[in-house]
């Protein structure tokens, strides 16, 4: 069987296809059937680069996803990690003196108590903030208010390290380290930052 | 054709997909990197500032040599701020870390001028710096000397033995673990009524980290505790050459003059006790002669030894450690 024109695609085609024909007169439409097959060959070589298309998609896909996890990790990390400070380096830095009995020092679940004038409650010249670690949460308390979070549920405190430097009577600093463990993320993400503050009453 | 295409078409979608991840990880980093820089540039700046309400007169000499400053190093050393000439090293060990000193002119309406004008001796331009590999991170602010027309209040020196010279273990403190308690000396107030501000202690530091050490003044060596010091790092303690480290008590400890008080020597994890984790050593500087070298008081080691606090440790009559104890004049 002779066929000519035939509009063939991709492999060797199976479905029932349409021809022209040429006469001499006129153009006659020809309907005619062919079945035809895959050689084993055109399968196996098929089927091969299948998997391997899909594997290779497979496989970059979840590299994307996992770069974007971890990417999110140390994101949440740092951030938590740099506003945290901020705020605990801004407390020092207004504070008027340390309140040593309830401070603790040198130990990676330290606790920091200052005096500050900046108070609201009415009648006060001074009043104590707190700032310490619960249960992998950065905690700050005001003298008069409740506790507050500083540190956001994604990610874990895992040291709160105050050191206190007294350079000479009246004058003092405190040298803080805040490590952030980004908290049950599969990829791990940590952030330590160091800063020291004069304590020097809103000056 | 048409695989070929879709495979070039999905490649090239997932290659720019990991790309933005690759650059989105690279750029945390970055901002990671900067704001370590920018926060060590800002503790120079604080240290600075510490170091300028303690002294003005240690910020100004440093111009004197030369105009910019050369670099000096901020660090922690003996538990206060200074700035050494020498480099410390790389901090986290990436960043050098140092500050620069200029004098700052004015014009004749009190203006800081950019270049000229009439050198204000009472203010200084700071330059922190935080240098890697990835730049150089700069913050520059300006100092005053305003603390000199503020009261500031000053101790002088009320008792002391300086003439400690031996340098070893003696007090086997702080014990690696061994709970062999604490050192101790005891001295005699002069004959007013004085307030205790800080002990100084000639100390040196043998191995790379021993144990933070803070200073207790107490009535007896197991006695009631009057006043707790702030705790030192024992790292930032010298090593090379014996130093005296303050230690402040605050507020103030008052004291009944001509009567025996202990100064305690102690450390952060407990030395008394066994396996508290406590490591040495510090040695605190002594001196023994036939005659007691202090007459005021003696040396005494191993207070407090095998988690016992009523135990008063080994009396040295022949021995005395090297202390200081400052009173407000």
């Amino acid at each position: 069987m002779h066929i000519r024109n035939i509009n063939r695609r991709g492999f060797t085609p199976l479905e029932t296809m349409m021809t022209k024909r040429k006469s001499s007169h006129h153009s006659v439409r020809v309907k005619k059937k062919f079945l035809t097959g895959f050689t084993l060959l055109e399968v196996v070589v098929y089927v091969a680069l299948l998997g391997v298309l899909s594997v290779f998609v497979v496989n970059s896909f979840m590299q994307v996803v996992n770069l974007y996890a971890r990417a999110r990790a140390e994101r949440e990390a740092l951030a938590n990690a740099r506003g945290m400070l901020e705020i605990i380096v801004k407390n020092v830095a207004q504070a008027q003196e340390v309140y040593t009995p309830t401070s603790r020092f040198n130990i990676d679940a330290g606790q920091l108590s200052l005096v500050t004038n900046a108070t609201s409650t009415l009648g006060h010249t001074t009043s104590y903030i707190d700032i310490w670690t619960d249960g992998g949460a950065a905690m700050i308390r005001s003298e008069g208010a409740g506790n507050v979070t500083l540190s956001a549920g994604s990610v874990r405190v895992t040291k709160l390290y105050f050191e206190r430097i007294v350079q000479a009577i009246g004058r003092e600093a405190i040298r803080v380290t805040i490590r952030v463990d980004a908290a049950g993320a599969k990829f791990p993400a940590s952030v330590t930052l160091i800063s020291t503050a004069a304590i020097r009453g809103n000056y | 054709m048409e695989v070929v295409v879709a495979t070039a078409v999905v490649t090239l979608a997932l290659v720019s997909f990991s790309q933005a991840g690759v650059l989105a990880t690279r750029l945390l980093r970055n901002q990671k990197a900067t704001l370590e820089a920018t926060l060590l540039a800002q503790e120079g700046l604080e240290a600075v500032r510490m170091v300028r309400d303690a002294s003005w007169a240690d910020i100004t000499w440093r111009t004197g040599l030369q105009n910019p400053s050369l670099r000096y190093y901020p660090v922690v050393e003996n538990g206060i701020w200074v700035l050494a000439t020498t480099s410390p090293g790389l901090v986290n060990g990436v960043y050098d870390r140092y500050v620069q000193f200029e004098k700052v002119g004015r014009d004749a309406s009190d203006r800081i001028v950019a270049s000229g004008g009439t050198d204000d001796s009472g203010t200084r331009r700071v330059i922190a710096h935080a240098v890697s590999a990835a730049g150089d991170i700069q913050i520059t602010t300006y100092i005053t000397d305003f603390q000199s027309f503020l009261l500031s209040i000053t101790d002088v020196v009320a008792v002391a033995y300086t003439g400690a010279v031996t340098d070893d273990i003696g007090a086997n403190f702080p014990s690696p673990n061994a709970g062999d308690g604490d050192p101790g000396q005891t001295f005699t107030t002069g004959s007013s009524q004085v307030e205790i501000t800080r002990t100084a202690l000639l100390l040196r530091r043998s191995t790379d980290l021993p144990s933070d050490v803070f200073v207790e003044l107490r009535a007896s060596p197991t006695g009631a505790v009057l006043g707790t010091s702030q705790i030192i790092s024992g790292y930032t303690i010298s090593t090379t050459t014996p130093a005296w480290v303050s230690f402040y008590f605050s507020p103030a400890v008052p004291v009944s003059p001509s009567t025996i008080y202990t100064i305690r020597l102690r450390s952060v994890p407990d030395s008394t006790i066994p396996g508290s984790g406590s490591a040495g050593f510090i040695y605190w500087e002594y001196r023994q002669t036939a005659l007691s070298p202090y007459s005021g008081g003696i040396a005494r080691r191993f207070i407090g030894r095998l988690a016992n606090p009523a135990d008063a440790g080994q009396p040295m009559d022949q021995y005395d450690f090297g202390f200081k104890a400052y009173a407000y004049p």
